[in-house]
């Protein structure tokens, strides 16, 4: 078997927001990221927002085109496919929204909604049939919701019917963009209990975005973390959270509200905001807000180092 | 402790298209001054609908209340709509998730700032623009004479809310509302708004309700906290308490919930079935179908609310008289 799903390199996507086509204004969503998926991980991409995962998401999905780099999905070079070069390849990968209220036309009942992703992908009505009726156990949802329309349906249950058609096809690598965050706690954790059996059945390959970072160590086998259009560190979850090494990714981590009333480890304190993907600073991105920042950061642009065996990371301090 | 605010056995309910929402179905709750106690739970369970009686925001027309709600000695629930718009802003005030629902978007930062001065303490516009800058710095954006000119569509979500946080804070209240003010921003952002909160908090001295599904905000920064389901106060306790010795089951389902970082089981805890609609009063603990605990005590009447100990009153009579043996 081959050792990557899924590999990109030096990934840019930047949109053109002004100017004109000799001086473009350009806004870089997206610069030089590499990642390389494993058959059967969840792949987790956390960040705070604008960072670039859903941009990246999309790139890997070849949702939209590329300004550089490179992707190879299942052995095939896929970055520079046509729309039609592309079709054979959307049965092998979906992608599966934040919004679970968008997510489904409201005009259809959601069984509609839900065979037409099969039909789309050349199944035929018996298979699709089959299967549907699988995976309505496995997300543990009554068939007859596939009668209702999802105004009839909570967050949580319309979640669970977005997993299940994303997985009708049989995809061999699935975009989760942010699944679990709009849903209350209780109703997150029931999603990210339904993730971890369906990894335990389906062994699926998933790139799990997210900005949460307990959310990725629960679930996810690997961790970049994600600033201003770069990946700034990366590692399987356990060597990522049991030492972390970039400042932003500590900044993160510290800032999240613990839920534990002893713990009282010094907080840090971000100042400022991510600057703006459109004007780029020289040197670290991070630089203005951190605290380690010296004359060299603020000129040099780091480049990703392995600082320990699989832990990569992109900064000065290593 | 002599409560600030005190509210007793609200109950609300609201016409809606599909008929009458018993929304909030007996709320108690209390707030001394200098306090910040966090108000949690899941969502739909009442605890903005709560923020929004006190405030008096609810349409008149087409909401039915009973109970009381004092403020400083003074029932809200019936008094004069003069007494209420000179309280609101002026003694309480109230932010949102969405700092756009309140701030004017044709008008400038130091005009919407500026405006509060003018309306409430009557002074001159040169004054009012000096206290909007002094404001400007105390909620941290600086500089406040670049800032007094931007519009709020320039500013990021979280500049906005400190815009919202000045306004509200304009006439240093008594009391501030806060109805989930960081749900829509990233944790980093979140960060800095809370620690702006606890910060004028203490400057100001005001008590601040923190309306808010995360149990991480309350337990960095609220005193304690009321938990809400289905339209009640189900516990109230120190933060301390919730989390280590929450009686209802409701609130330890909650908290067993949070990913922790370095959480070590695979699966979490979940909780099962769905909050019940609210088309008619419950009569009976709104949690019993989803209870583990649960029994014909429960089902049979509204669970009473009873102290556990000093500061900790919880609605479950199974886990009161550990009838659950010591779960
Ligand atoms: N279609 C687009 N046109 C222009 N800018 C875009 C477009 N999509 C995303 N962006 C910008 O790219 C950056 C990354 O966005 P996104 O990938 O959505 O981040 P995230 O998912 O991490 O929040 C942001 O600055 C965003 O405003
Ligand atoms: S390279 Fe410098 S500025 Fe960037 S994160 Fe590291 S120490 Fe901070
Ligand atoms: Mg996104």
């Amino acid at each position: 078997m081959q050792e990557y799903l899924l590999t990109a390199e030096h990934l840019t996507k930047h949109y053109r927001v002004g100017g004109n086509k000799r001086n473009p204004k350009l806004l870089h969503a997206l610069d030089d990221v590499s990642i390389a998926v494993r058959p059967g991980e969840i792949y987790g991409i956390v960040g705070e927002s604008g960072c670039g995962k859903s941009t990246l998401g999309r790139c890997l999905l070849r949702l939209t085109d590329l300004t550089d780099g490179k992707i190879v999905f299942d052995g095939k070079d896929i970055s520079k496919l046509d729309r039609r070069g592309l079709k054979p390849l959307r049965r092998d990968m979906q992608l599966i929204f934040q919004n679970p209220y968008s997510s489904f036309d409201p005009k259809y009942r959601l069984g509609v909604s839900l065979r037409e992703v099969g039909r789309a992908a050349h199944m035929s009505d018996d298979e699709i049939n089959e299967k549907l009726n699988t995976l309505m156990d496995t997300i543990a949802l009554p068939r007859d919701m596939l009668t209702r329309s999802p105004s009839e349906l909570s967050g949580g249950q319309l979640q669970r019917l977005a997993i299940a058609r994303a997985l009708l096809p049989g995809p061999k690598f699935i975009v989760a963009d942010e699944p679990v965050s709009a849903l209350d706690v209780s109703v997150q954790a029931q999603i990210l209990n339904l993730l971890v059996d369906l990894r335990k059945q389906l062994n699926m390959t998933m790139l799990f975005i997210s900005h949460e970072m307990t959310v990725v160590e629960h679930l996810c086998d690997r961790v970049a973390v994600m600033y201003l259009g770069q990946i700034v560190e990366n590692a399987p979850t356990k060597t990522l959270f049991a030492n972390l090494l970039h400042p932003y990714t500590r900044a993160l981590m510290s800032a999240i509200p613990k839920a534990d009333p002893d713990d009282h480890s010094e907080r840090i304190l971000l100042s400022g905001e991510i600057p703006s993907a459109i004007d780029i600073p020289k040197g670290c991105r991070f630089a203005g807000r951190c605290s380690h920042a010296t004359e060299r950061c603020l000129n040099e642009v780091p480049t990703m180092k392995e600082v320990e065996p699989d832990h990569f990371v992109s900064c000065f301090l290593y | 402790m002599s409560a600030m605010l005190e509210i007793r056995d609200l109950k609300v309910d609201l016409m809606t298209q599909r008929g009458i929402v018993y929304a909030l179905q007996g709320v108690n709750l209390a707030l001394a001054k200098g306090e910040l106690p966090g108000l949690a739970g899941g969502s739909g369970c009442g605890q903005a609908l709560t923020a929004k009686a006190i405030m008096r925001l609810l349409p008149r027309d087409r909401s039915r209340f009973s109970g009381s709600i004092r403020f400083e000695g003074t029932e809200l629930l019936d008094a004069k709509e003069k007494y209420i718009n000179k309280l609101r802003g002026d003694r309480i005030s109230m932010i949102f998730q969405d700092p756009m629902v309140s701030l004017n978007p044709l008008m400038t930062i130091g005009d919407q700032i500026g405006e509060i001065y003018r309306i409430h303490n009557h002074v001159s516009k040169a004054e009012a623009r000096k206290r909007a800058a002094e404001m400007l710095e105390l909620v941290g954006i600086p500089p406040a004479d670049k800032r007094m000119k931007q519009y709020p569509f320039e500013l990021s979500g979280g500049l906005q809310q400190r815009v919202m946080i000045a306004i509200a804070c304009a006439c240093k209240p008594e009391l501030l509302i806060a109805d989930e003010p960081t749900t829509a921003l990233d944790v980093t952002i979140q960060a800095q708004i809370l620690d702006l909160l606890k910060t004028l908090r203490k400057e100001l001295n005001m008590s601040i309700l923190l309306i808010t599904h995360n149990f991480g905000i309350v337990a960095e920064v609220c005193d304690r906290v009321s938990v809400m389901y289905a339209g009640r106060v189900i516990e109230t306790a120190d933060t301390r308490d919730i989390f280590r010795n929450a009686k209802h089951p409701y609130s330890r389902a909650l908290i067993a919930s949070i990913p922790r970082a370095g959480g070590e089981s695979e699966y979490l805890p979940t909780i099962p079935g769905a909050p019940p609609r609210l088309f008619e009063r419950i009569n009976g603990c709104a949690y019993a179908p989803r209870c583990p605990y649960a029994c014909d005590v429960c089902r049979s009447s509204v669970p009473e609310t009873n102290a556990v100990s000093e500061n900790h009153t919880a609605a479950c009579p199974v886990m009161m008289n550990d009838m659950a043996g010591n779960i």
